[in-house]
């Protein structure tokens, strides 16, 4: 427990009200990846934003990396948690190399001024997701499935040993999911990766833990232990 | 958007600022010449024909004009960026209005207050005023963005804030006497041309500095780009970002509304001809591209009143109004989808 | 039987053909009684009173002029006639300008509503107002027309300034208040704004006392006018003060404007034929303003600081450094009320002599300014 880069300690969780009943005591290690599953309005995506750092817990602590959360720096904080969103508005005129470049920004300076060592990096992941041939396109003109990927190349970019996705798969079509899934795994391997998902049979392939919130409370199982017990038992 | 090409279109943009600043020094009732102008830049000789005209005239409208156009559109730029509103300006807090009611209690009310022994109506004690009612509205916002998270909320009150500033300003012009309502009315249209040497030399180093402030908060107002949550997960304090953009637009949209009068308009075409020259959203380059496109806009205007009238006072709001509104409407059918 | 029924009918028809020519007798021009000077009013004299007409150059709907039909024997009055018995006893007055009128005609005690007490400088009205016996009635847009409605005035005199002037009055004209519209301000003449008194004293049976009035201070004023020395080189005169850039002159042919060239001077913006003011920009004010000996009228200030303070840049301006300054707020009252625009519209030859004083200092001069006084 206390090498786990992240620990959630009583945690109360929700935006007035706690949405669990019972105090949430959760803990991560690096090479995890960690699928949270269930029912609509159950409080998924409230739980990732909770850990993610945008809503605050109502009480409790989370630590990651020994380090309590409270107490960090929003700068600190974003060099150890990265967290991609479901489905963002693009309204802007962002390419996809300064969506990439915004992963650095937690270690850059006021302007912005990336070292050799950043833009090495940046252009490293945009290769290794094959997004160099699309940088200079603008977000709004990409397929959802390449965005998804310029949004988690962003993530890796901004080098954190905690990654949050909120339904990465939401938007994808079935051939990329497998691809998404494949992607993360690779890269969980060092760091801790938790994700949410609808999605049950691919994630259960992939995912090496399951969070499942079971009626407002937290039960951590296994792959095969949901399955057996709960996913078969629903449908 | 290339490097090379970004460097070309701001040196075209400097260039043809420039020229536009000669043109509008060669703008006005009084004719001069080329020549005239760079042996005011060059000699030293305080007693030439024109210099005086230069010196508290033109120079000063001129430079107010690049002032105003800078100022104006960086605030309407943040506040876009800021309120993810493609119709956000600099107004939209209500400062210009602070101003204006500073204004019409001492002009409008002053009379009552005072009687005959006070001189209200001097140029002096409408700039303290213009600036201690934009400063007072300013404080206010200040409280209600540190109290409130949301930005929706914030806006709504900045909308009611101005209405009722609004309200009380049209009770003073109603008890007031003809004369000191035609005086407030003047300053309600803007004037570049009030302002004198003295005057720039105050009002140019504060909206310098509070100009490279507002670039210095570039890489947050990028990372907001993306929204409010996305830019949390990357490290930003939304509520400081908030006060610290709410100051720096606050104080640039005040002290030119204090030497020109509220100027409308600018501050919302503007920052979207800057996103269509350039492409981008990137704040690095929209924030010096609104400031020189801003004043190319601005010193457009001042050209265009001077052409119209022999005596050049045309009130500026009106023809930033005409200039501005077009390029809203054009730009908003052309970039139906990018707006931020 | 016949024949009485025909006498009785022929006695009918000659009745109501003489009821008819009555009504068309009292809308007969009457015998107009010409003006020296003042072009904006009209005084015909009829049989039972007299016919005022009044030249009003802001309202296009009413073609421009409005009339009014006085009577020492009022009846139902024609249409478009506006009918007021006289000689009036109560009078409510929207401007100073009126006090100073009825006041020259020792109707003083007329006078029973008035718009901004504070800015009256007669000091009979003052007195009166303190006493309570005059009330304020509002002015502009907040005329109070229940205090003119409880004073039950004979005539209120107004000042029409645009269209929707008319229309303010209208429940007062409805109540069977008469509003009679003085457009004495827009004269250009300086002579033609106090022959306005002659208006008024139709109102008083006065009139040959203010026509002797008027005589008086016309001769006065030629006299003057005539006594001032004919230099070959006028003294150059400005005008008032800028605004944000912009300088408000009186035109051409303005009342001020005629002022300073009755008196000798040279007014430096008299290129033109307007009788309003113009607005310059301030640039070109200050690159026309050479050789100024006076500067007059510089808005309401007192002391040279004050004008400084109206815009920083005048501290450059040749007539501020060289020019004799004087303002016409001598008679100022503590509100601001400068007495001016009141008791000087009756008394040009005052203007003019302290005009005079101004322009041809020399040691003959021993007339003390009155209305003016000098700016340091």
């Amino acid at each position: 427990m206390e090498n786990s880069i992240l620990n959630i300690i009583n945690l109360k969780f929700g935006y007035k009200i706690p949405l669990c009943e019972q105090e949430v005591n959760l803990s991560a290690n690096i090479g995890d990846l960690i699928c949270l599953v269930g029912l609509n309005g159950s409080g998924k995506s409230t739980f990732l934003n909770t850990i993610s750092g945008i809503l605050k817990p109502i009480s409790g602590k989370i630590i990651i990396d020994g380090q309590d959360v409270k107490k960090l720096s929003l700068n600190n904080k974003s060099k150890l948690i990265s967290f991609v969103p479901t489905k963002i508005d693009f309204t802007a005129n962002l390419t996809v190399r300064e969506l990439a470049e915004m992963g650095r920004s937690p270690y850059t300076n006021v302007f912005d001024k990336k070292s050799e060592a950043d833009i090495k990096l940046v252009e490293k992941n945009l290769n290794d997701f094959d997004l160099l041939k699309l940088q200079n396109r603008q977000l709004w003109s990409l397929s959802d499935g390449e965005r998804q990927k310029a949004m988690i190349a962003r993530a890796l970019i901004q080098e954190t040993p905690l990654m949050i996705l909120d339904e990465p798969s939401a938007f994808l079509d079935y051939e990329m999911k497998h691809q998404l899934m494949r992607k993360l795994k690779e890269i969980s391997t060092n760091k801790c990766l938790i994700f949410s998902s609808h999605d049950i049979e691919t994630s259960t392939k992939f995912a090496t833990k399951i969070w499942f919130i079971n009626k407002s409370k937290f039960e951590v199982l296994s792959p095969m232990e949901f399955i057996e017990n709960h996913y078969k038992k629903s449908i | 958007m290339k490097k090379t090409k970004l460097t070309i279109k701001f040196i075209l943009l400097s260039v043809f600022l420039i020229f536009l600043g000669l043109l509008d020094l060669l703008s006005g009732s009084i004719q001069i010449s080329v020549s005239d102008i760079f042996n005011y830049i060059f000699s030293s000789n305080t007693e030439s024909e024109f210099y005086l005209l230069l010196k508290e005239f033109r120079f000063p409208r001129m430079s107010m004009a690049i002032l105003a156009g800078a100022s104006l559109s960086i605030s309407g730029l943040i506040m876009q960026t800021l309120f993810r509103n493609p119709l956000a300006g600099p107004d939209i807090l209500g400062i210009s209005s602070g101003a204006s009611l500073g204004v019409a209690i001492v002009v409008l009310g002053g009379s009552y207050l005072f009687g005959n022994h006070f001189y209200h109506a001097s140029n002096y004690i409408t700039l303290i005023a213009a600036g201690i009612g934009a400063a007072s509205i300013l404080g206010l916002i200040l409280i209600i963005s540190y109290k409130l998270r949301d930005i929706l909320s914030i806006l709504i009150i900045g909308i009611l804030l101005a209405g009722i500033i609004s309200a009380i300003v049209n009770i003073l012009q109603y008890f007031a006497t003809g004369i000191n309502v035609k005086s407030f009315v003047v300053w309600t249209m803007g004037s570049l041309t009030a302002s004198s040497s003295k005057d720039l030399l105050l009002a140019s180093p504060i909206i310098l500095i509070f100009v490279l402030l507002a670039f210095s908060l570039s890489k947050n107002l990028n990372l907001m780009l993306l929204g409010e949550n996305f830019a949390k997960t990357m490290g930003v304090n939304i509520k400081l970002l908030r006060i610290l953009s709410f100051t720096i637009v606050s104080i640039l949209t005040g002290v030119i509304t204090v030497y020109c009068g509220p100027i409308g308009f600018v501050g919302i075409a503007v920052p979207h001809i800057s996103r269509w020259i350039f492409n981008t959203s990137n704040h690095f380059v929209l924030i010096p591209a609104s400031a020189l496109l801003g004043g190319i806009f601005m010193l457009c205007g001042d050209i265009l009143s001077n052409l119209f009238t022999s005596n050049g006072n045309l009130p500026i709001n009106a023809i930033t109004a005409i200039l501005a509104a077009p390029f809203i409407i054009w730009v908003v059918f052309k970039n139906k989808r990018t707006f931020v | 039987m016949k024949f009485i029924y025909f006498l009785i009918f022929n006695f009918l028809v000659l009745f109501l053909l003489n009821s008819c020519n009555n009504q068309h007798i009292k809308t007969e021009e009457g015998q107009t009684i010409p003006n020296k000077y003042a072009t904006d009013f009209e005084i015909q004299e009829i049989s039972d009173g007299y016919i005022l007409k009044v030249k009003n150059r802001f309202d296009q709907t009413n073609s421009g002029t409005y009339n009014y039909y006085l009577s020492y024997e009022p009846e139902s009055s024609p249409n478009s006639n506006v009918t007021i018995p006289i000689p009036v006893s109560k009078v409510a007055c929207l401007s100073t300008s009126h006090i100073a009128f009825i006041s020259t005609l020792n109707k003083t005690s007329s006078i029973k509503g008035i718009s901004t007490p504070e800015l009256v400088c007669n000091s009979d009205v003052s007195k009166l107002y303190a006493q309570g016996k005059i009330y304020n009635i509002g002015y502009d847009n907040q005329i109070n027309y229940e205090k003119i409605i409880s004073i039950s005035p004979d005539v209120v005199f107004a000042f029409g300034v645009d269209n929707t002037s008319v229309s303010k009055f209208q429940k007062l004209t409805d109540l069977g208040i008469p509003v009679v519209f003085v457009n004495d301000f827009t004269e250009a003449k300086p002579l033609g704004r106090s022959e306005w008194i002659k208006f008024f004293a139709c109102f008083y049976d006065k009139l040959n006392f203010a026509t002797e009035y008027f005589d008086s201070i016309e001769n006065n004023y030629l006299n003057i006018k005539s006594s001032i020395p004919q230099t070959t080189e006028k003294p150059k005169v400005l005008v008032s003060l800028p605004w944000k850039g912009t300088w408000w002159v009186p035109g051409g042919n303005s009342f001020f404007a005629n002022f300073i060239n009755d008196a000798g001077g040279e007014y430096i913006f008299s290129n033109n034929n307007h009788s309003d003011s113009q607005g310059l920009n301030i640039e070109e004010v200050f690159a026309k303003a050479k050789n100024i000996s006076f500067w007059l009228n510089p808005n309401n200030v007192n002391t040279k600081t004050e004008i400084l303070s109206i815009d920083n840049r005048l501290e450059f301006f040749e007539p501020y450094k060289t020019a004799k300054i004087y303002n016409n707020n001598l008679k100022e009252n503590q509100a601001g009320g400068n007495d001016f625009w009141e008791s000087g519209i009756l008394h040009p030859d005052i203007i003019l002599l302290d005009l005079k004083t101004i322009f041809h200092q020399d040691s003959t001069n021993i007339h003390n300014l009155y209305y003016y006084k000098q700016i340091n």
